[in-house]
């Protein structure tokens, strides 16, 4: 039997057809302007950063965060670092007015010296943010020394 | 601007993600686990067409949760929701997607890897056999894949007539879990993958993956129409109930009065509670009552497409043969045809925004935002056009047009695969 384009079944068919063409053309669209995006994000310099410097914790052979309270060097960030089902969240609060002003809803990166991270993510307006990371023995000692870089 | 693709969407953009790479595709879960979230996480500037405000239903859960938190809950209860069997098929979806990764397994071996249900055969990993070289990591990721099958679960009978879930490739079999997820069968295929052409095999595999997502998310889709959050009701309320509470709710309007309440009821009972009064003051009758405060973006008017009916993906002739049908009843104009035409031979949408066909329609270049919405409207009229032509069997119909009155939520049973 021939294509029938008004049977029942061929008007699923197309109907599923043109989901998948439409859905997968806007996906497509959507990760080109983000490639775009980043990539003019990423040379573009942080308007303000705020570094980290876990030394206790750095000091060990094995890493182990348990949840306590971390603020940047000189303020402005606190973060919270704790270890998940497998992943390790930090979660980070800015404060003060000013910071908030500054750093509220903006684009923002955490970055460890060693390389092992580099996650991008975007503060909240009320300047809160998690970043879930893997652990692994690569980043948990990034997160001896990292910074925050908050992007305009 | 109805966003019916947001699902399919999110989809196809995992999708692109499992063929990203030069020559091959190598699987990163965590990578992917944090690009996924990401990109869950976006609000973006048109937040209704936001996967985080659309999908993940920030802003119409209760808790004080951050974009990303909320983001990675909705991926546990979603991509790692183990799919169940539907009626008598052997497979689910998140068989089928594992199925398809492991066909495209980079090592020698793969392409004739298969699913069988069998009574006679047992994992077997030989010492001296011709399998794929990465089987043994394959294998070993399965076995770490809870084997729990849920009561009610089809899976019971069919496992007792038609056996146990194998993968073969090459001589090695090993057992397949019931439940599997959508990422389970991400995380247990091979890590090295080949890339598929843009075009009819894109196409296929991103097919598949969309009605895998479909599948995955139609519960947590329910949830967000009824009101109520996943995370809070999804162990005491069957899918069932929450589109049953869905449609009441829609149809109560915001008035939050027992007077309007009981008249509602008339039309729409909810399963498990005796009367309107009894519901009223049952925990979810006060917690819809205090969603109405807390709520802060309405999705019933901008929910997705719940999917799940069962299409296939047509050849590129018998699409072009359903798109002049449709241009000469009407349902599709010139612009249309043209546009989908374009798409349907590998156009980007970012080359056709700039067509003289679409500057014409548009009156001038479309934003993104214009482009994503009339894509949006294009897909809601040909479901509407479709349902219209009674495509879809009043006993099995899954999509009713949000143009229409009535039940949105009318598709099967979302717990299971489909």
């Amino acid at each position: 039997m021939g294509f029938d384009p008004d049977s029942a079944k061929a008007w699923r068919d197309f109907v599923h057809t043109a989901k998948v063409l439409l859905a997968s053309a806007l996906a497509r669209h959507e990760m080109a302007r983000h490639a775009v995006m980043k990539t003019e994000a990423a040379g573009s310099a942080p308007v303000r950063v705020f570094e980290f410097e876990l030394l206790a914790a750095a000091s060990r052979l094995e890493m182990r965060f348990e949840g306590g309270e971390v603020l940047a060097r000189g303020g402005g960030l606190k973060a919270v670092i704790a270890e998940l089902d497998g992943e390790l969240n930090v979660k980070l609060q800015l404060l003060g007015y000013s910071t908030l002003k500054q750093a509220a809803g903006r684009e923002a990166r955490l970055v460890s010296d060693n390389g092992a991270i580099d996650y991008a993510f975007r503060f909240s307006k009320t300047g809160a943010a998690t970043c879930v990371l893997a652990n692994t023995a690569e980043v948990k000692q990034g997160l001896g020394h990292f910074t925050v870089q908050i992007f305009d | 601007m109805s966003n019916r693709l947001l699902v399919a969407k999110f989809a196809a953009h995992l999708a692109y993600l499992l063929n990203d790479g030069q020559d091959c595709v190598e699987i990163n879960a965590f990578a992917l686990f944090h690009k996924l979230n990401q990109t869950l996480s976006q609000a973006g500037e048109d937040q209704a067409n936001s996967y985080l405000y659309g999908l993940v239903g920030f802003g119409s859960l209760p808790g004080d949760f951050e974009p990303e938190e909320l983001a990675q809950k909705y991926f546990d209860f979603v991509l790692k929701r183990p799919l169940r069997l539907a009626r008598s098929n052997p497979f689910h979806k998140g068989h089928e997607l594992f199925e398809a990764l492991c066909r495209r397994g980079l090592a020698a071996g793969w392409a004739d890897a298969e699913l069988v249900r069998s009574l006679d055969q047992t994992a077997d990993l030989p010492e001296a056999g011709h399998f794929p070289t990465d089987f043994p990591g394959v294998l070993e990721r399965l076995n770490e894949i809870d084997r729990h099958i849920s009561k009610g679960n089809p899976a019971h009978t069919t496992r007792a007539q038609q056996g146990p879930i194998f993968l073969k490739a090459g001589s090695a079999a090993a057992e397949v879990p019931e439940e599997l997820s959508v990422w389970g069968g991400i995380w247990c295929a091979p890590a090295k993958l080949v890339k598929l052409s843009q075009g009819r095999a894109f196409d296929a595999f991103c097919s598949l993956v969309i009605k895998a997502v479909e599948a995955a998310n139609a519960p947590y889709g329910a949830f967000l129409r009824a009101g109520l959050s996943p995370f809070d009701w999804s162990e005491e309320l069957s899918t069932n109930t929450v589109k049953a509470i869905a449609a009441f709710r829609r149809e109560i309007d915001g008035q939050h009065d027992l007077e309007t309440w009981r008249a509602v009821w008339q039309r729409r009972k909810v399963p498990g509670f005796a009367s309107a009064d009894i519901f009223w003051a049952s925990d979810v009758g006060r917690a819809l009552r205090n969603r109405a405060v807390v709520q802060r973006v309405e999705l019933d008017d901008n929910m997705p497409d719940p999917g799940g009916f069962d299409g296939e993906l047509l050849t590129g002739e018998e699409f072009k043969r359903c798109i002049k049908a449709r241009l000469e009843d009407r349902t599709l104009n010139d612009f249309d045809a043209w546009f989908l035409n374009r798409l349907a031979e590998g156009a980007a949408i970012g080359d056709l925004a700039e067509a003289p066909e679409t500057v014409e329609r548009f009156g001038g270049r479309p934003s993104g935002r214009e482009l994503e919405g009339y894509v949006n409207d294009l897909y809601e009229r040909m479901l509407t056009a479709a349902h219209e032509a009674k495509a879809f069997a009043e006993d099995s119909a899954k999509i009713i047009p949000i143009t229409q009155a009535g039940d949105q939520t009318s598709f099967k049973d979302a717990e299971h695969g489909l």
